[in-house]
């Protein structure tokens, strides 16, 4: 086993996969941009150090300083974490030619599944079905057309090299595509340095829902159930939960069949995630194969039992798989909200500024992945997510309760989050009965429910404020005011101690 | 008989209350003239307090302004508030002054966040309808399309892509039709 991991992450990730060494007896080390001295990855490891400016691409995307990092300091492995460096396949193979260890897949399955359009290509041999799409990426605009008006109309257009939603656009008229086109290309090279976008069929009312699989260095590989991700808003997931409402042990089984499959198509090894889109008939479609943990990873902890970044680090250091598939249970119902600081009323436009004194909720069943503390900052250089909040129920219905609790409880100040859009979703009728899917944001939510009840706590503000105001609790007071000395204001003189706030701002 | 109540105008999300402390009893209150009873302990310093609100349990943090007193940032259930209190009398001056000012009809886009200016679909002199889009901006590695607030003309623009700017910074001014007409006729 290894003795010392270099962690190459920030925020929650970085805090799970110390916590994670630690339980192994494994000392971590965390890298840190300039912005980040304070945060809970460097206070949590045991050791850190500096990488660079706060823009990632000086800092947390500089391999090489990471690399040099692992180096000099005696570390073995390197653990990537999501995003960030976690799908660079030339990064994998760097740290593994520096005589490290990677934990995570061998850089040929990063690159073969980085590549969606190779990924569509290898999964249709491998038997596992996808959706009817653009075979290669597309680049000229005419060719677009062609391939668009034979799959039909709504059509998506994806980055090649993206992921996260990052790039892509639904088409539902022939006439919107080249605009459609340029700006997932601006988006795309933006984001992954690469204009190259594809086209696929645009299924209607898909569910997104996942297969968690691990294979160890022993040809060993396993499935640990489905994660249901289909409440997204701008494509991105919010809501994760596991199981799904709609999978039957028999879907399981096709749909984790399948992901194994997948997985072995690709010579995988360690922790890794298998996309479907399943239509309203429960036909299922392989999307793409994420080859790394994914942030939803804690809902599959919690009804299997399986610490996965535990096994993650094992397997990397040669261990066998302590499993087999029908040593897999799912027990309970487990929901992940990302808490983002984000205006839940606002359209989700971003809110930056700085956490004050956040408190998460507590007790029975809430799991809590946050990697901010108080006076965090939320800045526009990394992503906006503050905290994942994790709950588990010994069904659907007790696990959606909980987390409509916990999301109750939750005081974070400092900014806007999402907190408001997650205890809508609890309360939705069709959410509460399983029955969604990824246009669930769009159809279903109503800002104008949380803008009433948003002012219907107004007057309970506006007393607040008013009594910090009178009562003067909200300043420390420099000097004891109103003792009858010559100059002092008439607010004073008339014997209203507490009126001698009120006098400031006028006289100053 | 005369009470004497020290009172409040207090504005929340833009809506505004009154709200008075009757001097004769510490543990009451008046909104909008309604009475209630209030009691109110810091709880965890420096921000989160509770407030019980004729009884009703509620945990507000507080978060004054630094710099502008009287000006807080709140939060409730996780809502966010920006909120404002100011006395009778700065009340009163404040509408006085006012009252004197002139009022101006023109639209200022301001960012809605810091980010990166990606492209500008309009130039100074451009007529726009309301909603439609001005300027595409990129924030969290999304773009975002900022459209016009109202009907008129772009009267300045002042960012170019490749800018990056600070949440609230003015991008661009449009003028309505007619103080549109009104800087014709003028010029």
């Amino acid at each position: 086993m290894f003795e010392k991991i270099l962690v190459a992450n920030r925020g929650e990730i970085a805090v799970r996969v110390i916590r994670a060494c630690h339980l192994l007896g494994i000392k971590a080390v965390a890298v840190y941009s300039d912005v980040d001295r304070l945060s809970q990855h460097v206070l949590l490891a045991d050791e850190a150090y500096p990488i660079g400016p706060a823009p990632a691409s000086e800092s947390y995307l500089r391999g090489d300083k990471i690399i040099d990092v692992a180096l000099s300091r005696g570390a073995q492995a390197i653990h990537p974490g999501y995003g960030f460096l976690s799908e660079n396949a030339d990064f994998a193979q760097q740290v593994t030619d520096a005589g490290l260890t990677w934990i995570g897949p061998p850089p040929s399955a990063i690159a073969s599944m980085g590549s969606k359009t190779q990924a569509r290509s290898i999964m249709q041999k491998a038997g596992v079905p996808v959706v009817p799409g653009s075979p290669a990426g597309i680049e000229r605009d005419e060719e677009a057309k062609k391939t668009a008006e034979k799959i039909g109309y709504p059509v998506l257009i994806k980055a090649a090299m993206g992921g996260g939603g990052k790039g892509m656009r639904v088409v539902h008229e022939p006439d919107e595509l080249i605009n459609a086109l340029e700006g997932a290309r601006r988006e795309s090279l933006a984001a992954f340095s690469s204009p190259l976008v594809y086209l696929e069929k645009y299924i209607e009312r898909p569910r997104h829902i996942e297969i968690q699989v691990f294979a160890d260095h022993h040809g060993n590989v396993i499935h640990l159930g489905e994660r249901e991700c289909s409440i997204q808003r701008r494509h991105q997931k919010v809501v994760e939960e596991s199981p799904s409402a709609v999978v039957t042990p028999k879907l399981r089984e096709q749909m984790g069949s399948a992901a194994v499959d997948a997985a072995k198509a690709c010579g995988y090894q360690n922790a890794g995630t298998v996309e479907f889109l399943v239509d309203p008939d429960l036909n299922f479609y392989f999307l793409e194969m994420n080859t790394r943990l994914q942030v939803e990873h804690p809902v599959t902890e919690m009804v299997t039992g399986i610490d996965l970044v535990q096994l993650q680090i094992r397997s990397a250091a040669g261990e066998v798989l302590p499993y087999k598939q029908e040593d897999i249970r799912q027990r309970g119902h487990a929901i992940e909200f990302r808490v983002y600081s984000e205006d839940s009323l606002g359209n989700f436009l971003p809110s930056t500024g700085t956490i004050s004194y956040p408190k998460p909720p507590d007790g029975f069943g809430i799991r809590e992945d946050s990697g901010v503390s108080a006076g965090g900052k939320i800045s526009i250089h990394y992503d906006p997510m503050i905290s994942k909040l994790v709950v588990w129920g010994k069904d659907r219905p007790e696990a959606i309760d909980r987390m409509k609790r916990a999301l109750t409880e939750y005081r974070i100040a400092g900014l806007r989050t999402t907190i408001p859009f997650g205890i809508f979703v609890m309360n939705n009728e069709s959410f509460r009965k399983g029955e969604i899917d990824t246009g669930f944001v769009a159809r279903e939510f109503d800002a104008e429910v949380l803008r009433r009840e948003e002012e219907r706590l107004e007057k309970i503000i506006a007393l607040a404020v008013a009594w910090s105001r009178h009562t003067g609790k909200d300043k420390p007071i420099a000097q004891p005011c109103g003792n009858g000395k010559a100059g002092t204001s008439a607010a004073v003189l008339d014997g209203s101690n507490w009126k001698r706030k009120g006098r400031e701002k006028l006289h100053r | 008989m005369s009470k004497e109540i020290e009172s409040y105008r207090v504005e929340v999300n833009g809506r505004t209350y009154e709200v008075g402390f009757p001097e004769e009893d510490a543990g009451v209150a008046e909104i909008d003239g309604e009475r209630v009873r209030i009691d109110a302990e810091l709880e965890t310093p420096p921000i989160h307090y509770s407030f019980l609100i004729d009884g009703a349990s509620y945990l507000v943090t507080l978060e004054p302004d630094d710099n502008e007193y009287g000006q807080y940032r709140a939060h409730l259930m996780g809502y966010d508030y920006e909120a404002e209190a100011i006395s009778s009398r700065e009340a009163f001056l404040r509408d006085f002054i006012r009252a004197a000012g002139v009022g101006k009809s023109e639209g200022v886009i301001k960012a809605p966040m810091p980010g990166l200016i990606v492209k500008t679909d309009v130039e100074i002199g451009d007529t726009v309808k309301k909603n439609q889009g001005v300027i595409v901006m990129e924030a969290m590695k999304m773009e975002n399309e900022i459209k016009a607030p109202m009907d008129g003309t772009i009267k300045s623009l002042n960012v170019k892509a490749g800018d990056a700017v600070e949440k609230n910074q003015v991008l661009a001014e449009i003028v309505d039709k007619e103080a549109t007409d009104q800087v014709r006729h003028n010029s």
